[in-house]
C-alpha cells in the first residue's frame, strides 16, 4: 500500500463479499430445491396413483383366481402392460403376502432408470393379500432439477459476482483516483512547502537586506549629517574666511585709503594734494576693487551664471592651464545648457579642486577632465599624470573630502584610484540630476 | 477496464458460495433418492400344495384347455365317486407350468404350437389333444372362407372393410399366446404384420381365450383366433371361418389338412400323488379318448414326452 493509497476496497469487500455469497446461495438453492421438491411430490402422487389403480387390477385377478393368482401372469402382466403404456411407468413388482415377490414377466416393465417408488396394498375381503409396488421414472425430473440447478449456479454465480464486483471495481477505481488526487495532493502539498521554505528564506534575506540597508540608511544619514555638519563647518569656516580676508585685506586697503583721504583734506597741511599721493590713492582703491572682486569669485563663479556649466569649466581650464603652464584637456558630451544650481555650482567646485590639487599636490603635467550626462545622470572623471598618493595616507584631507562631501549631498559619490608615481582618477557621479534645457551642450578645450 | 474482476479481492467467493450450495443440493438429492422407498426383496417360501387341503387333484393352466378339462373332470367325477377334480381358472400355460413346478398344482394345463410334444425339465408331458386354431368372427359377418392372403392384408391394414361394408375388426391376443404363435408359425407374414400391429397399437388386446370369446361375440365385424373345441364346447355366438378352403375339424387335423394347429398337454409331477395319477390313468384311457372325441373338434393323442 503507497503511503497515500485510501483503504476503501477491502473493508466494503469483507461486507459485500459475505453478502454476495450469501445470496448466491440462496439464489442457487431457491429456484432448484422448489422444483425438486415439486417434482418429487408429483412423481410421488404419480407413483401412488398408479399403485393404487395397479392394486385395483390385482384385486380382481385375486378375486378370481384367489389359490393361484400369483401364477395367472399373462393376466397380470397384460393387466399391468396397459398401464405401462405410460411411459413415466419403469418398474412394477407384486409381492404377496407371504413376501414373495410375483413373476411379472412384462419385459417393458424392466427399463433401467432413476426410478422413485410407491406402493399399494391388495385387499381381498379386507385383508391384505399383496402388495403392488410401481416405480416411476425420475430421471427427467432430476435432469431438470439439475439443469435448473446448473442455470441458477450460472445465473446466481453471475448476478451476485455483477453485484459483489461491479460496485467494489467501481469503488476500487474511485480509490485509486483517491489515491491519485491525494498523491498530488500530497506532492502540491510538499512543493507548497519547499516553496514556503523558499518564501521565507528569502524574506529572511530580505529582511536581512532591509536591516543592511536600513543600517546603511542610518549610516548614511549619519554620514549626512557628518557632511552637513561640516558643510555648515566649511561654511562658517568660508565666511570666517571672507570676514577675515574683508577685515585682513580689503578693511586695511578701505583704512589705507581712508588715512589717505585724511592726510589729503587735512586743513593744517595747507598744502594741495600730489599727483603721486593721488596715483597711490588710486592704485589702493583699484587693489580693493580687484580684492573684493577676487573675493566675490571665489564666494561664487560668475562665469556660471554668465556662460554656464561648460563654457565656465571651459574657462576654468583654459585660465587654469594659463596661469600653470598645466596641459589641461576638456571634454564635454550630453549636458544639457542648463543643470540645476547645486549641481552647476558643485561640478565646478570640484573641477576647480581637482585642477587646484593636480598643480599644487601632483606635480602633473596634463590633466584631463570630462563631464558626460547620461541617463540622467552627470558623470565627472578628472585625472593627471601626477606622482599620486596613499589613498589611506591622504583620506582625510580636507580637499578630497570636501569633494566627498559635495557629491553627498547631492545624493552623488566619489570615487578615487591613486597610487604613488600612477597618476590620479577622481570620478564623481550625481544620479537623478534633471535637466532644465533639451540641448545637450559639448564642449572641449 | 471496470470489468477486470481478478483484482477485486475475493472475486471467486460468490463463485465458491454458488458452487457449494450447489454440491449440498445435490447431496441433498442423491440422498433423497437413495433413502427412497424401495420394494423389499422376495422371500423364498413356497406356497402349500392345493391339493394337501382338500385332497382333490388341482388343475391348472392355458385357458385353451379349461372347457375340456372341465368336461374331462365332470366324467371323471361321474365314473369315480368321491374323487374331488379341481379345475381353477386360466392362469396361462406359463404359470401352470410354474405352479406344478412349485407344487402348488397337480396338473398343469399346457398349449403348445404344432404337434410336438414338449419336454419339460422335472417334468412328464403327456400329449393328450390336437386342437385347431381357428379365425372367428361375429355372427354379423356373412364371409366362411378366408383365405392367408386377406388375413395379412387385414393385418397389415390393407383390408379394413367387409364385403358387405362393415369395417373388419381384428382382436389380437397377448403377446406369448399359444393361438398366435401358430398362426405365425403357419401364415408366412402374419408375424411382422402382428408385429407392426402391436407396435401401432392398431386393435384391441385380450387377455384370455374366454374374454377373445366374449370380445368376438360382441363386436360386430370382429375376427379373432381361437381354439374350435373350446368354442364347440361353449357355443358362444360366433362363426368360425375355414381358412383357404380348408374348414376345421379333427378330421382335417388328422388328415393334416387344416395347417393351425397345437398340442394340449397335461404336464405332472414325475412323483405325482395316486389321485392325480389315477386321474391321469383316466384322460388316457378310452373313456377319456372319448370324451376328447366327443365333440369333433379335438384328435385324442396318447403320446408322453421321455
Amino acid at each position: 500500500m503507497t503511503p497515500f493509497a485510501v483503504d476503501l476496497v477491502r473493508p466494503l469487500a469483507r461486507r459485500t463479499s459475505v453478502a454476495a455469497t450469501v445470496a448466491a446461495a440462496v439464489l442457487t438453492l431457491g429456484t432448484p430445491i422448489t422444483l425438486y421438491l415439486m417434482t418429487h411430490r408429483a412423481r410421488a402422487d404419480q407413483a401412488a396413483s398408479y399403485a393404487s389403480r395397479m392394486s385395483e387390477l390385482v384385486r380382481d385377478v385375486v378375486v378370481r383366481q384367489p389359490d393361484l393368482w400369483p401364477y395367472d401372469t399373462p393376466k397380470l402382466a397384460g393387466h399391468l402392460g396397459m398401464l405401462v403404456a405410460d411411459p413415466a411407468i419403469r418398474h412394477v413388482v407384486v409381492i404377496d403376502q407371504a413376501g414373495r415377490r410375483v413373476d411379472v414377466p412384462a419385459p417393458e416393465l424392466e427399463r433401467e432408470s432413476l426410478q422413485w417408488w410407491a406402493t399399494a396394498p391388495v385387499y381381498r375381503g379386507g385383508i391384505v393379500v399383496a402388495h403392488v409396488w410401481v416405480a416411476v421414472d425420475a430421471t427427467g425430473g432430476l435432469v431438470r432439477v439439475l439443469l435448473v440447478t446448473l442455470l441458477a449456479w450460472a445465473l446466481a454465480a453471475l448476478l451476485s459476482t455483477v453485484l459483489y464486483v461491479l460496485p467494489v471495481r467501481v469503488v476500487s477505481l474511485a480509490e485509486h483516483r483517491i489515491s491519485s488526487l491525494l498523491e498530488k495532493l500530497e506532492l502540491a502539498r510538499s512543493e507548497l512547502a519547499t516553496l514556503n521554505e523558499e518564501l521565507e528564506q528569502r524574506v529572511d534575506e530580505r529582511s536581512r537586506q532591509l536591516a543592511e540597508t536600513a543600517e546603511a540608511l542610518r549610516a548614511s544619514e549619519r554620514k549626512l549629517r557628518e557632511v552637513a555638519g561640516r558643510a555648515v563647518e566649511a561654511t562658517e569656516q568660508e565666511r570666517q574666511r571672507v570676514a577675515r580676508e574683508l577685515h585682513d585685506g580689503t578693511g586695511q586697503m578701505l583704512t589705507a585709503i581712508r588715512l589717505s583721504l585724511q592726510v589729503l583734506g587735512t586743513p593744517g597741511a595747507g598744502q594741495a594734494p600730489t599727483t603721486d599721493a593721488l596715483a597711490e590713492l588710486e592704485h589702493l582703491v583699484d587693489e580693493t576693487i580687484d580684492e573684493i572682486r577676487r573675493i566675490a569669485v571665489d564666494l561664487h563663479p560668475a562665469a556660471l551664471d554668465r556662460l554656464g556649466l561648460v563654457p565656465g569649466l571651459t574657462e576654468l581650464c583654459s585660465s587654469v592651464a594659463s596661469r600653470s603652464g598645466l596641459e589641461v584637456e576638456f571634454q564635454a558630451h550630453g549636458v544639457p545648457p542648463t543643470l540645476p544650481a547645486a549641481v552647476e555650482s558643485s561640478c565646478y567646485r570640484m573641477v576647480q579642486e581637482g585642477l587646484t590639487n593636480a598643480v599644487r599636490h601632483a606635480r602633473a603635467h596634463s590633466v584631463r577632465v570630462a563631464l558626460m550626462f547620461e541617463h540622467d545622470e552627470l558623470k565627472i572623471v578628472i585625472s593627471d599624470d601626477g606622482q599620486g598618493f596613499d589613498l589611506d595616507a591622504e583620506r582625510s584631507g580636507f580637499g578630497l573630502r570636501g569633494m566627498h562631501d559635495r557629491a553627498a549631498l547631492l545624493g552623488g559619490t566619489l570615487s578615487v584610484e591613486s597610487r604613488e608615481g600612477a597618476g590620479t582618477r577622481l570620478a564623481a557621479t550625481f544620479p537623478a540630476v534633471g535637466t532644465v534645457g533639451v540641448t545637450p551642450q559639448e564642449g572641449s578645450t | 477496464m471496470i470489468w477486470r474482476v481478478h483484482e477485486v479481492p475475493r472475486w471467486w467467493l460468490p463463485l465458491a458460495g454458488s458452487a457449494v450450495a450447489t454440491t449440498v443440493l445435490l447431496v441433498f438429492v442423491v440422498l433423497a433418492e437413495l433413502t427412497g422407498p424401495h420394494p423389499p426383496e422376495g422371500r423364498d417360501v413356497r406356497q402349500a400344495p392345493l391339493g394337501d387341503g382338500d385332497g382333490g387333484v388341482h388343475l391348472a393352466g392355458t385357458g385353451v384347455w379349461l372347457p375340456l378339462a372341465r368336461e374331462l373332470a365332470a366324467s371323471y367325477g361321474a365314473s369315480h365317486p368321491g374323487r374331488l377334480i379341481v379345475v381353477h381358472d386360466s392362469v396361462g400355460s406359463r404359470g401352470g407350468r410354474r405352479a406344478l413346478a412349485d407344487g402348488v398344482i397337480d396338473v398343469g394345463l399346457v398349449s403348445v404350437p404344432g404337434r410336438d410334444v414338449p419336454e419339460v425339465e422335472n417334468a412328464r408331458s403327456i400329449a393328450v389333444a390336437l386342437g385347431a386354431v381357428v379365425f372367428a368372427v361375429h355372427p354379423s359377418v356373412s364371409e366362411h372362407d378366408v383365405t392367408s392372403e386377406r388375413i395379412l392384408r387385414i393385418m397389415s391394414g390393407e383390408d379394413t372393410t367387409w364385403p358387405d361394408g362393415r369395417p373388419i375388426v381384428p382382436l389380437l391376443r397377448e403377446e406369448g399366446d399359444s393361438a398366435t404363435t401358430v398362426a405365425c408359425d403357419v401364415i408366412p407374414g402374419f408375424a411382422p404384420a402382428l408385429a407392426d400391429a402391436r407396435r401401432l397399437k392398431r386393435w384391441p388386446t385380450l387377455l384370455t381365450d374366454q374374454d377373445m370369446a366374449d370380445a368376438v361375440e360382441s363386436t360386430p365385424g370382429s375376427i379373432g383366433l381361437h381354439d374350435l373345441g373350446a368354442l364347440r364346447i361353449d357355443h358362444p355366438a360366433v362363426r368360425v371361418l375355414s381358412l383357404d378352403g380348408v374348414a376345421p375339424s379333427a378330421e382335417a387335423l388328422a388328415e393334416r389338412r387344416y395347417p393351425l394347429v397345437r398340442t394340449l398337454v397335461l404336464l405332472v409331477a414325475r412323483h405325482m400323488r395316486p389321485e392325480t395319477d389315477e386321474f391321469l390313468a383316466f384322460v388316457t384311457s378310452g373313456p377319456g379318448r372319448e370324451v376328447i372325441a366327443s365333440n369333433g373338434a379335438y384328435l385324442p393323442l396318447v403320446g408322453e414326452s421321455p
